[in-house]
């Protein structure tokens, strides 16, 4: 997995006050710690951050932090946080890494194929689209494919399931359920044109408190399609 | 229609609607998502509309999640009557939807049909919204 370098001021104050004031200049506020290394408060430009963690490793990309006037450190993206609707970072925390050492990342599973179940009429629904991994830093996959082509209606893969991958550890419950076939929601069948004049006449046959079965009949149908 | 089953209160403050949302921001269940953009109450009434809207145009297959709950009860009084004699009467009830949040989710469908579904509910909403997917919100 190639480095990205990024460069980072610091100097930054702390405070919600002083944040607003970096991010109306396009900066991002960041911080880094780490083992062995005093947490730094620092500010990013937030174009450089977002090319930084849009790359084929995602938030699990190596980057070397150049901190201007002071050192270059090997990091990894941890606590992203992002505003609620806007495309925008609010805040980053990097965390110092050993390329020697493993670390946990989480890495997306990339779903391989149709299953057979869907083809059947099934309905594909998957309960997790990552995985968390104790992996060397420079070993963590940009993606884990599963092969879901053979599950059948009703059928499901799970953590264990994953394809065993070299110096790999995957750390979720191997019992955890990563996607199933389900058995499809009932069709919805579009309610017929009924000439008002006849349920006119329909409705006036009924005794008093008496409910119509059509009625009842939509109740149920639309309660069906829930799922 | 999605109300609560038992309540501790009958009535309830209006209270405010400023912020942005502090959580449900992200398409947590399914694939794809309807996030707001703009605070409203979103009534039941709505609520209902948008997942026949959903269900309608994913035809069969795929799964909806509603994300939002009406728990807040909303009274008024009945028209053409003199003011005072206390609080109206709860006549339906709304969710507090803030900016960000998103309130329907949707899988097992192309992005195709999901962006058509969740455009379709959009028009039963009150409020702008927009469509995610799991990568980005």
């Amino acid at each position: 997995m190639s480095e990205v370098i990024l460069r980072a001021l610091p100097g930054r104050s702390p405070g919600s006050r002083e944040s607003r004031r970096i991010r109306r200049q396009g900066l991002v506020p960041a911080v880094v710690y780490g083992k062995g290394v005093d947490s730094v408060p620092l500010s990013i430009d937030a174009h450089a951050l977002e090319l930084a963690l849009h790359t084929e490793a995602g938030s699990n990309a190596i980057i070397s932090l150049e901190i201007e006037g002071g050192d270059s450190l090997t990091t990894m993206a941890r606590v992203i946080e992002r505003h609620p609707f806007r495309d925008e970072y609010r805040h980053v925390d990097f965390v110092t890494v050993d390329l020697t050492r493993k670390v946990t990342a989480e890495v997306t599973i990339q779903f391989e194929g149709t299953p057979v179940g869907v083809t059947e009429g099934g309905v594909f629904s998957p309960r997790r689209t990552s995985v968390q991994i104790e992996v060397l830093p420079t070993e963590i996959p940009s993606f884990i494919e599963l092969d879901v082509s053979e599950v059948e209606v009703g059928g499901s893969l799970r953590v264990e399931d994953l394809p065993e991958l070299e110096d790999i550890i995957y750390l979720e419950d191997s019992d955890a359920v990563i996607m199933s076939v389900t058995v499809p929601a009932a069709e919805i069948v579009e309610e017929p044109e009924i000439d008002e004049e006849a349920e006119l006449l329909e409705g006036e046959e009924l005794a008093e408190g008496e409910v119509g079965e059509g009625a009842e009949a939509e109740d149920e149908e639309e309660a069906e399609t829930t799922e | 229609m999605l109300m609560p089953k038992r309540t501790k209160h009958r009535k309830m403050h209006r209270g405010r609607m400023s912020g942005v949302a502090k959580g449900g921001t992200k398409v947590n269940f399914g694939e794809y998502g309807l996030q707001a953009l703009e605070p409203a109450w979103i009534t039941s009434r709505q609520i209902e509309a948008s997942r026949v809207a959903i269900t309608r145009a994913v035809k069969r297959g795929g799964k909806v999640w509603i994300t939002i709950f009406p728990d807040k009860p909303v009274t008024q009084k009945p028209a053409e009557t003199r003011m005072g004699s206390g609080k109206g009467n709860p006549e339906f009830w709304v969710a507090v939807v803030k900016p960000g949040r998103v309130m329907f989710e949707l899988a097992g469908v192309s992005e195709e049909m999901a962006r058509e579904a969740m455009r379709k509910a959009s028009h039963k909403l009150p409020i702008r919204t927009r469509f995610v997917s799991r990568e980005d919100a």
